[in-house]
């Protein structure tokens, strides 16, 4: 392979990652708070996508289906968690079971309110073209996912670290019992942490769909990234959800290029890996089970 | 490959993303690898629109490159989400919105007062498949007691379809039609297949 062509797929690599870091940030999130791996996060993230798509088409506009997906996931979680899984606090098999079906609800739904064919989203203008690179052109709007991903992880460390908020999650992470214990209402607590878990799913939608399309069945593997993306750089931190997609996206894009017959069998080959000798992600710590 | 190596053409090399493959970017990044600019496809669906999308935004066109594929690579489903991205990409099929016969501007009209959109080859092979079945059952006059009789009607079932002349090879039951040689344009604000070549009368070799 040419420098040329390498540097290019770096950059389809690091695109990719920096998709999955916007898409894995809600799981791991959720997960860490309240222990629940929500296996509707893919659902969301489809959602989402579909959400951009009608404010695509009504209003014209990419940047206001950006802002309005994920708030309209942010108030669907703000819904569901106190409505649904509040009511199954503690037992967490029966939660992750509970949002398999709202998951499959979702997808149905999605089904009939928009179809079953295949739809795209155009980019929006002034990053739907290409630029010039070392040995050819490269479209504008995949840069701007590596720029996006990076500020958004870059802005989810200075809140999770310097604010209140990102105190009280990190609290929440450690011990959300004690946090209770010293007057912190958990319920509030938890209801946003859902929000904001599936409002990130939503903004991953409507960043992927320019990039791969809106078609029935991408909630699955977008679902199984995510699930490779927190379970390689350890479950529930935020740091494990940044050197997850940093590694996974990448090693992706290349072991489909060098190891075409087992392309799909690359990324689960490190995640095998990575349980083998770090058992708890990559920045992963260890949890004690209550 | 086998084919077209029997009649005298080479590859350099291939490029096989899985099946549901949603990025495209590091495969079309491949295809830069290879001497040739001549890249033959099979793609369908959202697949195809990944792909055609990707090639664009990586700029194989610009760099000389020509699409060639079956024919589903460019079929309506497709050309309605990625329009003039696909124009100039060359393929082969039993059938095209634009071809010129009665059957099929009767059913390219009929397919429009329905639905808002141009049939695509998914709507042909289902009109079809029913017009064969009717066209046996007038035939054994819809009794249909003895199974052998009605596959042995359906195996002689021969009609106008609009994608041509339509009748059943009687070794193999595949379908002896006409391919055409399509290439994308878009003419009239619409994204279609023209027609520029024709193959008459192909006896499918799938056994």
């Amino acid at each position: 392979m040419s420098p040329e062509l390498l540097f290019e797929q770096a950059l389809n690599g690091l695109s990719f990652g920096a998709l999955l870091f916007i898409l894995a940030a809600g799981l791991s999130l959720v997960f860490g708070m309240m222990d629940v791996v929500n296996l509707a996060h893919g659902a969301f993230y489809m959602l989402g996508a579909y959400v951009a798509l009608s404010v695509v088409q009504r209003t014209g506009s990419f940047w206001l289906a950006l802002v309005v997906a994920p708030l309209a996931l942010g108030i669907l979680g703000v819904i569901l968690e106190p409505l649904l899984l509040r009511r199954l606090r503690g037992r967490h098999l029966d939660q992750v079971l509970l949002t398999i079906g709202v998951s499959l609800v979702i997808v149905d739904q999605i089904g009939a309110i928009w179809g079953r064919e295949v739809r795209s989203l155009a980019a929006p203008a002034g990053l739907d073209g290409s630029v010039p690179l070392v040995g050819g052109e490269y479209p504008v709007y995949r840069l701007f996912v590596i720029g996006f991903g990076v500020l958004l992880a870059a802005v989810v460390s200075v809140v999770h670290q310097r604010t209140k908020v990102g105190m009280l999650i990190r609290a929440g992470v450690e011990d959300a019992e004690m946090l209770g214990a010293l007057g912190v209402n958990t319920d509030r607590l938890f209801a946003a942490t859902f929000a904001v878990g599936a409002a990130l799913a939503g903004l991953a939608g409507v960043v992927a769909a320019p990039v791969f399309g809106l078609q029935p069945g991408m909630d699955g593997d977008a679902l199984i990234y995510s699930l490779v993306v927190v379970v390689v750089g350890g479950l529930g931190t935020l740091g494990g959800a940044i050197a997850g997609s940093a590694l996974v996206g990448p090693a992706d894009t290349f072991g489909k290029v060098l190891f075409q017959e087992f392309a799909l069998a690359v990324i689960f080959a490190i995640v095998a890996l990575v349980l083998l000798f770090r058992p708890t992600g990559l920045l992963g710590r260890i949890r004690v089970a209550r | 490959m086998t084919g077209l190596k029997k009649n005298g053409g080479t590859t350099t090399g291939n490029v096989a993303p899985p099946l549901g493959n949603a990025d495209f970017a590091p495969f079309v990044t491949q295809i830069k690898n290879q001497p040739t600019k001549n890249v033959y496809s099979f793609f369908s669906g959202a697949d195809a629109i990944g792909f055609i999308k990707t090639w664009n935004s990586l700029g194989l066109p610009a760099a000389g490159y020509k699409m060639y594929g079956a024919g589903f690579l460019t079929e309506q489903d497709v050309l309605k989400e990625v329009k003039d991205l696909a124009n100039g990409a060359i393929t082969s099929l039993f059938w095209a919105v634009e071809l010129d016969n009665a059957e099929n501007k009767s059913f390219v009209s009929a397919y429009q007062r329905q639905y808002t959109l141009l049939p695509d080859v998914f709507a042909v092979q289902a009109y079809d498949g029913m017009h064969a079945l009717d066209e046996a059952l007038k035939k054994i006059g819809a009794d249909t007691s003895d199974p052998d009789k009605v596959s042995k009607a359906l195996e002689d079932v021969s009609f106008k379809s609009p994608r041509g002349d339509f009748m059943f090879d009687k070794n193999t039951h595949n379908p002896v039609q006409d391919i055409y040689i399509r290439e994308v344009k878009t003419q009239n604000g619409q994204t279609v297949n023209t027609i520029s070549d024709k193959v008459a009368k192909v006896t499918d070799p799938g056994k």
